[in-house]
């Protein structure tokens, strides 16, 4: 009998292309007239824009863009995978497209941004998550230890078991970050507070969150605060009856009494601002920040459940916060030893504070990186 | 570690281990008759996906698993035509099939993620049962699916070590030419055992997406389809032994995060890795062993009778 490789083959082909529709996705949002004078701004998205998530605050960002910039249309590409395919889709997007500035919103794209760049220095980049400045290229860093030192002072002042939780996916410096200020903030109101926490050594696993959720609370947290890309921790804590936050969006669909607050991302005026600047030239490569200061990282509104004394001091910090005055980043900082690393005043370097990969002191336990 | 965590423990041991439970139940079965289908993950991302969906639209969780285990097995049934009828590479189809449902479960998920489910599939004491002493809570405070797999695993072991169908089965994944000699009709088995053993993996799939985390959201399987592959192997291509090694597999994984909540300092990488060490060595052990330690001997083999 013959084999009939054709038919195999074909199969193979007809599941490869549906499998590339489908994993990528591509869906330009191409509206507005498509006049030669529009400044056209791309974005390129590392999920799905449905992810409740990170992927979907840019998203916000890019339609308040085309709301308030006038002059300027938009396109995005959902689910790029980082490496080779970016590079493909930001070239194709500056080639065929005409596209005269590109926000790339994942870490793993720098590298292709820096590449394309050199070879088209007419086109302005925002690179997410990046640390290579260069003359179009202008790397931003979303500051969400920011809102992790509030959602810890709340943490701190709504337990009562005075043992509080973080659900954590990759032991990466930014998730040290948002960990180690979660528990300054809880000891700044609080110093008796614990804060225990679960790395899921994974940037998306909602099975192994949830249970990662669980396993806080049945160590005895009552506020369980979850870095992580899906609802899964959130409606876990919900589940068990203790406190929990949002991330990204307002979550407390998920439960109003228990989700207290959580943070937002808002990229919508920063972005609005650098289109505005690579519109009329201003536009610099400099290294920057998505922070409390340019109105980035918001918090959530407040769960009923805060007191509004509670509600006050966290109000004012991120006051603080805004005007630039102070950062999560000055001290007192001690480490688990008790060590004093950052004294009263001192602000730690930013290069180290982007290569945190220990445990301030009121942390438990050991760092998966030692 | 007081009584009442462990016993918590045990629990979500039980709960996390069910999801790898069904898939490697389902692979056990295809892989006796002979056949290797690789498309594990695929076909439980494809039942996430379509019992998430179904039950989110009709509110009834019980048509959910329905489709999670019709679109589970008519991904087997296409392994199956490829594999069996077409005679193509079986590790080659299987591996397309994962990347497929990958893709396919994305892409029809895609309006779903992140939507929460009002007719979720959850807990239903046993009245009596659930009042034994430790045993009681751990496993009859669970829901139904976790149940059904307390009936389906002996049901399975009987089938295939005590019935005839359960010979013919055997003797097909052992030797097919013999088997075709007895006069068993291998494309009728082999097809039978594959699309029951896809439907199997599509509703542990589900189980994730309807019991477990009742949500849908991308790559919610997250590798466990290729760790119930693992399964199959550790158990030795026996159902009974299948079960114990999804709940220790279960429980490495709950004991990685519950010892990090209690604060101690066992690395969780090394933890994580402890599953794997375990198949490898029962491997080791086992590969003298002739009496199907080393699997099905035609497993991965096409059959063609014309060919012979």
């Amino acid at each position: 009998m013959k084999r009939p490789y054709g038919l195999i083959a074909l199969c193979l082909i007809a599941s490869l292309i549906l499998f590339s529709a489908a994993g990528c996705a591509q869906k330009a949002a191409n509206t507005g007239a498509d006049k030669n004078e529009q400044f056209k701004v791309g974005f390129i998205y590392v999920g799905p824009v449905g992810d409740e998530g990170w992927s979907f605050a840019h998203d916000l960002g890019r339609k308040y863009v085309e709301k308030n910039v006038p002059g300027v249309t938009t396109m995005a590409v959902e689910s790029v995978p980082e490496g080779a395919d970016a590079e493909r889709v930001i070239t194709q997007m500056i080639e065929v497209e005409g596209v005269n500035m590109v926000f790339t919103t994942s870490m793993g794209y720098e590298e292709p941004v820096l590449k394309i760049a050199q070879k088209h220095p007419e086109v302005k980049f925002v690179q997410l998550q990046g640390h290579k400045p260069t003359d179009n290229v202008m790397p931003v860093v979303a500051r969400d230890d920011q809102s992790f030192y509030l959602t810890g002072m709340v943490a701190g002042k709504m337990t009562k078991t005075n043992t509080i939780g973080v659900v954590e996916s990759v032991p990466a410096p930014q998730c040290f970050a948002a960990l180690d200020t979660f528990a300054l903030g809880a000891r700044s109101v609080n110093p008796n507070v614990k804060v225990r926490v679960v790395w899921t050594n994974s940037w998306y696993d909602p099975a192994k969150e949830k249970e990662a959720a669980k396993s806080l609370i049945a160590s005895g947290a009552d506020v369980v605060a979850p870095y992580a890309d899906s609802a899964a921790p959130v409606m876990a804590a919900v589940e068990g009856g203790v406190f929990t936050f949002g991330s990204y969006v307002d979550m407390s669909k998920y439960g109003a009494d228990k989700v207290l607050t959580g943070f937002i991302q808002d990229w919508g005026p920063l972005y609005a601002d650098l289109v505005k600047q690579a519109m009329n030239g201003t536009f610099k490569g400099t290294q920057s920040e998505g922070s409390a200061v340019n109105g980035v990282e918001k918090l959530a509104p407040f769960a009923s459940a805060v007191p509004q004394d509670v509600k006050d001091l966290v109000n004012a910090k991120y006051e603080e916060l805004k005007s630039g005055k102070w950062d999560v980043n000055y001290g007192p900082i001690k480490d688990q030893s008790g060590k004093e690393v950052v004294a009263s005043g001192q602000q730690m370097d930013k290069d180290k504070w982007f290569a945190l990969n220990w445990y301030v002191d009121g942390v438990v336990g050991k760092p998966p990186t030692k | 570690m007081d009584l009442q965590f462990g016993i918590s423990m045990l629990k979500a041991m039980v709960m996390l281990g069910t999801t790898l439970l069904y898939a490697a139940l389902g692979e056990i079965l295809t892989e006796r008759t002979g056949v290797l289908n690789l498309g594990v993950e695929g076909m439980m991302l494809v039942g996430a996906v379509s019992g998430f969906y179904i039950t989110y639209a009709t509110g009834s969780p019980l048509l959910g698993v329905a489709a999670a285990l019709i679109s589970g097995a008519i991904m087997a049934l296409l392994h199956a035509y490829i594999t069996i009828s077409l005679h193509a590479n079986q590790i080659v189809c299987g591996l397309s099939l994962t990347i497929f449902g990958t893709g396919l479960s994305a892409y029809l998920g895609a309006p779903l993620v992140g939507l929460p489910l009002k007719h979720s599939i959850g807990p239903v004491v046993i009245p009596l049962l659930s009042n034994i002493p430790i045993v009681g809570p751990i496993l009859f405070q669970q829901n139904y699916l976790v149940y059904a797999t307390y009936i389906l695993i002996p049901l399975a072991w009987y089938i295939i070590f005590r019935t005839r169908i359960g010979l013919h089965m055997r003797a097909v994944g052992e030797n097919p030419a013999t088997a075709d000699a007895m006069g068993v009709n291998i494309v009728r088995v082999r097809y039978l055992f594959t699309i029951i053993g896809g439907a199997l993996c599509g509703l542990g799939g589900a189980y994730l997406s309807l019991a477990y985390a009742p949500t849908w959201l991308d790559n919610m399987t997250a590798g466990r389809g290729w760790i119930a592959i693992a399964l199959v192997i550790f158990a030795r291509w026996n159902p009974l032994l299948g079960m114990v090694g999804a709940y220790a597999f279960g429980l490495i994984d709950i004991l990685a995060l519950r010892m990090q909540a209690l604060g101690t300092s066992v690395p969780s990488f090394f933890l994580a890795m402890m599953p794997y060490i375990l198949t490898i060595l029962i491997l080791a052990v086992f590969s003298g062993d002739r009496r199907g330690a080393s699997g099905p001997l035609s497993l991965g083999l096409d059959y063609d009778r014309e060919g012979q």
